[in-house]
């Protein structure tokens, strides 16, 4: 499952274990691309959790991360940015990611 | 050596299709309704033009996005049969069935290949370029323009895919830059019509950047010539419009005989000089980088498949 998330819940739920947040936006072409590989990676995935802002209705969050491109998807470790992956990535690109990061 | 690789070697497919664009998904209707078994292996479903917000120029459309566009091809492509899937063909070699296709994790045997790649696009070499890349140099402007509200960006370059870059910024951004080398625009007059009735794109004509510099982000273009007295150009953004380069690294490592820019050389019926590789869109020599060409470049390509695998002909001269 992937939690939408907002200015005001964003922090909190980036804080604890293994994160990645996917920003996005609702006309972007790509970040609709990869919108079911990253729902398919989600409901696969153990002990990471899943999460999308949209980049509109949450400009702080996006540039807080410094965020200037869509899609972006950044890896975070108990609330600390580690890595990021940009652009449309293959599931195989996305996995490897998430196992060098994550382990 | 036994390939570590997940073998879908039980399965032969008639054609397999090597790209998910115009070329490529016309391809697999076509090849779908001629029977052939068909798929379609696509890094990026529906190609280049998903990153358009408008497509104005596509026949039957007056307007529609690139993605839903590539949407309903791909919905065509698949209830007629055509199995498509994302991933990123890495290798094509001849193998007893005709050829094997490779990805990082997976390999597929077909009969025939349909290279339909498309192009990347053409990045920008000059100092800096790499450093600020996604730190305020683009290629997407429809993607990343609107992290740009109030600001000061430059679009390089003179085409059509400038000028609409240039247009959807100039609804965001409070100044546009366009930095062409170039005499005059060299895009359709309509759109530099309609540039001109907008009051934030100014046209910088026969200059060149030379370098990107900047602190965490870009902060400025340093050109070739000086505008308003400065060679300096203060930019929060910059987003580059300079052409695309054919992706076709595994067709030229099949031996796929290639144009010196590097296109795959295909004939007036999309055949290549292997044989049972055909190729089709802006992989190709095409004369022209439009979507209704390579779509009908696509309908030649298995068209001329399904001659090859069955001997039957067609219509007319094939």
């Amino acid at each position: 499952m992937v939690n939408e998330l907002n200015d005001e819940t964003f922090a909190k739920n980036i804080v604890k274990g293994n994160v990645v947040v996917d920003f996005y936006a609702d006309w972007c072409g790509p970040c609709q691309l990869m919108k079911p590989m990253f729902e398919k990676i989600a409901s696969e995935a153990k002990n990471i959790t899943f999460c999308k802002v949209n980049v509109d209705k949450c400009e702080r969050a996006a540039q807080e991360h410094d965020v200037r491109s869509i899609p972006t998807f950044v890896l975070f470790k108990n609330g600390k940015q580690v890595d990021t992956l940009v652009g449309v990535v293959s599931e195989a690109d996305f996995k490897k990611k998430l196992k060098a990061v994550f382990g | 050596m036994k390939s570590d690789k997940k073998s879908n070697a039980k399965i032969v497919y008639d054609a397999i299709i090597i790209g998910g664009g115009f070329a490529g998904l016309s391809a697999a209707i076509y090849s779908a309704r001629y029977n052939l078994k068909t798929l379609v292996i696509a890094k990026q479903p529906g190609g280049a033009i998903v990153n358009a917000t408008h497509v104005e120029n596509y026949p039957g459309y007056v307007s529609i996005s690139g993605i839903e566009l590539m949407q309903k091809f791909e919905e065509q492509a698949k209830s007629v049969g055509a199995e498509i899937m994302i991933d990123d063909v890495i290798g094509v070699m001849k193998h007893k069935e005709g050829f094997k296709v490779e990805t990082e994790e997976k390999e597929f045997l077909s009969k025939t290949v349909i290279m339909a790649m498309g192009t990347e696009r053409r990045k920008l070499d000059v100092p800096g370029a790499k450093e600020y890349e996604s730190k305020g140099i683009h290629y997407c402007a429809t993607c990343d323009g609107a992290f740009y509200k109030g600001k000061t960006v430059a679009v390089i370059g003179g085409s059509n895919s400038s000028a609409h870059a240039a247009m959807l910024l100039s609804r965001f951004a409070k100044q546009v830059y366009i930095l062409y080398r170039g005499e005059e625009m060299r895009c359709e007059p309509i759109l530099c019509t309609n540039m001109q009735q907008l009051g934030n794109i100014t046209m910088i004509f026969n200059t060149n950047v030379v370098q990107l510099k900047g602190g965490k982000f870009l902060e400025k273009a340093l050109l070739d010539k000086p505008f308003n007295g400065s060679t300096e150009l203060a930019l929060d953004g910059l987003f580059v419009e300079i052409g695309s380069v054919p992706s076709s690294a595994i067709a030229k490592q099949l031996g796929v005989e290639l144009t010196k820019e590097g296109e795959i050389k295909a004939n007036i019926q999309c055949e290549t000089n292997v044989k049972g590789v055909f190729a089709a869109g802006d992989v190709t020599n095409t004369p022209l980088r439009q979507g209704i060409i390579a779509a009908a470049q696509g309908v030649k390509a298995a068209t001329s498949a399904y001659i090859m695998l069955t001997g039957k002909k067609v219509t007319g001269a094939w």
